[in-house]
């Protein structure tokens, strides 16, 4: 099981010093994902989503968050015990690269769209070429890189790419930043996309385009996604798999159809619960996510839980799992005839 | 034109060929054109309906919502408010009509007074629109407070200290202290999570009831609108392009935008919009409108007929509204 994880993170402890005292943002998390796989991780805001996808990539803030147990290998390395520089070197925004949640602000508004992708693209090949005086690629390199970006950007299916490389961010519409925010992310030709809820600032009809785009590039090259979102619907969409996080603890992974078809964990069932539905029923969750600072113990779901009892307050539940790809924490889960 | 068939219902807000143009400046202030955020717009809401106002970011669904409350002034155009014309008003004679017309903004975190407790912020409407003495406005401040499910206690707390959702409800009691019959709810649960949204929908169906209230529900997340609404404005750059009961525009969508919008909603559960999505491109830009149709770039259907002039909301079946040549025609 383990050797064909391309990345499996185990027991992920990540706290953060706040004003009012210690927040554990990650409480023993288990997320792996295998090459090329899809994998959405879902949840409500504050649940930790971004905290992971940002360990994973090793940005964390320095002065504030702390990881204080548990490992993140990926491709047979634990990040946690690399060196910065080879992180930095071999790993991130290499094979691992990232697409952000807000394409607005994520460009350098005083540059060219063509000269921050030229950069990175001589970033990213500054390893194996040489380069003339200054440090400035030679030419035939430079018209080399030129072609190459040309053609990543027809394959993100931008319209006139020559036009778009001589724009500044603000000319070219949100659509087409995320287009480009992908097709940078593709450049390095990744093993791993870890992309942060890439179609919450966009509307439904290019939201549906770019999610059409991400799941078809990621099939194409074997690209593995981490798709971090808290829109349930998007996750359907694209995900192979999903994870639902919730207060800094995994709850509940399953394969997309036994997911959404059968849920087993109480939260996961609420949630799907709380979408708005034709027949207009409402069911929302009663109470509220628990602060970090101090939160419940055992699993942090049960003063919400319709099924807890008092063993859920003493002891976190263990992995357990129902079938071989469905994996739940929760000691009284649904069953299914 | 939309409100011949009423059905003898009581309409409380009718709109009629409403405009709302920004001018566009160049870099010496010279007027260099038009921004047509809402162009010819005609709406009737009925008394007791929620009416949705959908669409994407820019079509003027917002601009739409501000232009009736006063917030901007309408270009031309006419809206009639229970009876009254109040199109144009002066910020005098519009006061006295807002106790009655109500509007929440998108982020009610940053509509209320970050240095005003809670409590000042609900008195503050009473104290400009009522005479009522100081313990009345207490009591009816109580009474709002109760009914959208929040404790007496978050009186005096500052807005920072409560969460989205309870923001959402302090918004929402502010503006119903006052007791209007109509409110405009200006995408009223972007960015809150679903379990929340789940409960602040609870809340809206709930208080229309206990206070006999209209809703003009502008979105662009349209399960919610689904769910919410009686019946459906559908807009795109500044033009309502459908117009309907809500269940028929979303089970036979005629314009061929509805039909990309609806079909770019994911349905868990069914088939995934990704496999057979076929909208192609983004909107034009606002200030530089097609000719024609403003959808024909992006339509499939797309002929010289579309080119030539505006497709103006014809009734075609039942109760069902339209702007497409060729849906009138039957041949999308």
């Amino acid at each position: 099981m383990m050797a064909e994880e391309l990345l499996s993170i185990e027991n992920l402890h990540v706290s953060f010093s706040t004003e009012n005292g210690v927040a554990e943002v990650l409480d023993g998390v288990n997320f792996s994902i295998k090459p090329g796989e899809i994998v959405g991780l879902v949840g409500e805001s504050g649940c930790g989503k971004t905290t992971l996808a940002r360990s994973i990539l090793g940005i964390l803030p320095k002065n504030s968050a702390q990881i204080t147990d548990g490992s993140i290998i990926f491709n047979h390395q634990n990040i946690l015990k690399m060196q910065e520089h080879d992180i930095a070197r071999n790993i991130r925004g290499r094979l691992i690269t990232f697409v952000p949640q807000d394409p607005f602000s994520s460009f350098n508004p005083v540059f060219t769209i063509g000269t921050q992708i030229m950069d990175l693209m001589k970033w990213k090949s500054s390893e194996k070429e040489s380069h003339g005086f200054f440090g400035r690629a030679r030419k035939s390199e430079r018209d080399k890189h030129y072609q190459k970006v040309l053609k990543l950007l027809q394959t993100v299916q931008l319209p006139d790419v020559e036009g778009i490389l001589r724009k500044y961010p603000h000319e070219v519409s949100g659509g087409q930043r995320q287009r480009l925010m992908i097709a940078m992310a593709l450049l390095s030709e990744p093993r791993l996309i870890i992309a942060d809820e890439p179609t919450t600032a966009l509307d439904v009809t290019i939201q549906a385009q770019i999610l059409k785009l991400l799941r078809q590039l990621a099939r194409e090259r074997n690209v593995a996604v981490l798709f971090t979102t808290h829109d349930l619907g998007a996750a359907y969409e694209i995900c192979d798999r999903v994870t639902v996080m919730y207060a800094g603890q995994e709850v509940e992974s399953a394969t997309v159809d036994a997911f959404f078809g059968k849920p087993r964990h109480p939260y996961t069932k609420s949630l799907l619960g709380s979408l708005p539905s034709k027949s207009g029923k409402l069911e929302g969750i009663p109470g509220q996510i628990p602060a970090l600072i101090n939160p419940p113990s055992g699993c942090r779901f049960h003063p919400r839980c319709e099924a807890a009892s008092t063993n859920c307050a003493e002891e976190r539940p263990q992995v357990h799992w129902p079938s071989a790809d469905h994996m739940i924490r929760c000691y009284y889960p649904r069953t299914y005839d | 034109m939309l409100s011949k068939k009423m059905d003898g219902y009581e309409s409380i807000l009718a709109i009629e060929k409403l405009s709302k143009w920004f001018p566009i400046t160049n870099a010496w202030n010279r007027k260099v054109g038009n921004l047509k955020a809402i162009d010819g717009v005609s709406l009737t809401v009925k008394k007791g309906e929620i009416i949705g106002v959908v669409g994407e970011s820019g079509c003027g669904k917002s601009t739409l919502g501000k232009t009736i409350m006063g917030i901007h002034h309408p270009t031309s155009g006419s809206i009639n408010f229970e009876g009254r014309e109040v199109a144009g008003l002066s910020p005098f004679q519009s006061r006295q009509l807002r106790k009655r017309l109500q509007y929440t903004y998108q982020d009610p975190g940053s509509s209320l007074d970050p240095r005003w407790k809670i409590g000042r912020s609900l008195d503050e409407p009473l104290k400009i629109h009522t005479s009522l003495p100081r313990e009345e406005r207490h009591t009816r401040v109580r009474e709002i407070l109760e009914a959208v499910n929040l404790p007496e206690s978050h009186l005096q707390l500052y807005p920072h200290e409560i969460s989205g959702g309870q923001q959402r409800r302090v918004g929402l009691a502010r503006i119903l202290t006052l007791h209007p019959s109509l409110v405009i709810l200006d995408e009223p649960t972007s960015g809150l999570d679903v379990s929340v949204q789940a409960t602040i929908l609870k809340l809206f169906l709930d208080l229309k009831k206990k206070f006999d209230l209209t809703y003009v529900f502008i979105s662009h997340d349209l399960s919610v609108v689904r769910m919410m609404c009686d019946r459906l404005a559908v807009m795109y750059l500044g033009r309502i392009v459908e117009f309907g009961p809500t269940e028929e525009v979303f089970n036979s969508p005629r314009h061929p935008y509805t039909q990309s919008l609806l079909s770019a909603i994911p349905q868990i559960g069914g088939k995934r919009v990704t496999e057979h999505f076929w909208l192609e491109g983004e909107p034009p830009d606002p200030s530089r409108l097609p000719s024609g149709c403003s959808f024909r770039t992006r339509c499939p259907f797309q002929d010289r007929a579309c080119e030539l002039e505006v497709p103006g909301l014809v009734n075609n079946v039942g109760y069902r509204w339209d702007a497409c040549v060729h849906s009138q025609k039957n041949l999308v």
